[in-house]
């Protein structure tokens, strides 16, 4: 996994490719709590050159969600793959996150 | 589509080794022209019981292995996954509480992983026999979805 960071006016991009599973799940908890210990209260997924996540990957992004949402932060996603989509609605997560088809509706919402 | 039969049997002692399988599915994707959508839900599926197996089952094992067979035949994915670590059937993990927001959650993602498995899979099973836990999962490959 390839994880790349850009920080934008209105919120944090959080890109990653290829998998997240394994060992990669832990460089991105590892990442997210530093961008929120750093004062990021909006953080995009920016799912759009991922292949695969599993329930460890969701597990980041809820443990986001709740440190974040609480505090008037938000936790969205965009770019997912119709597949990766399909997990967030299996789990019922596409109902805590903003989802996105683009990385520029998810920015604009934010 | 080649519907003829195709197996792969894989021994695994580490969670890290879980990437032998991944090569193995992809392998087998690729000879049987299964859709990126499909190799995923298999991928995953095998990902969340392998994880929990490495996750519970060898609290009190030296040398970890589960060893894992994976087919297609005939439009169907099926595998057996067994591992000789502590009895615990996975099939009865409770779902997550669906009925509740996720701050009134006991476990926010607990059972997740269990439940990904149930609803991407056709059938999931356990059984113990001879000391070892067994667990079969399949699913209908469609040929419309490749």
């Amino acid at each position: 996994m390839a994880l790349t960071t850009i920080e934008l006016p209105n919120c944090t991009v959080l890109a990653m490719s290829n998998r997240l599973d394994g060992s990669h799940t832990k460089e991105l908890e590892t990442k997210v709590e530093e961008l929120i210990g750093g004062g990021s209260s909006r953080i995009l997924f920016d799912f759009e050159e991922l292949d695969y996540i599993n329930s460890a990957g969701l597990r980041v992004l809820v443990m986001a969600y709740q440190q974040l949402q609480p505090n008037g932060g938000k936790v969205a996603v965009c770019c997912a793959r119709d597949y990766i989509q399909e997990v967030f609605e299996i789990s019922g997560y596409d109902q805590l996150f903003g989802m996105y088809t683009t990385r520029d509706d998810a920015v604009s919402d934010f | 589509m080649n519907n003829g039969r195709i197996c792969y049997r894989l021994v695994i002692h580490t969670r890290d080794e879980f990437i032998k399988l991944v090569s193995a599915i992809d392998d087998m994707a690729e000879k049987r022209s299964i859709a990126p959508s499909v190799v995923f839900k298999i991928t995953l599926a095998l990902d969340e019981l392998i994880s929990n197996i490495f996750d519970y089952a060898f609290e009190d094992t030296q040398e970890p292995e589960v060893d894992v067979v994976v087919c297609i035949d005939r439009g169907v994915f099926y595998a057996k996954i067994i591992d000789s670590g502590i009895a615990f059937d996975i099939s009865k993990i409770q779902e997550p509480e669906f009925d509740k927001p996720i701050g009134e959650r006991k476990k926010p993602v607990g059972g997740m992983g269990v439940h990904l498995v149930r609803k991407l899979m056709d059938s999931f099973t356990y059984y113990r026999y001879n000391g070892k836990n067994y667990v079969l999962i399949c699913t209908k490959i469609d040929p419309e979805t490749h």
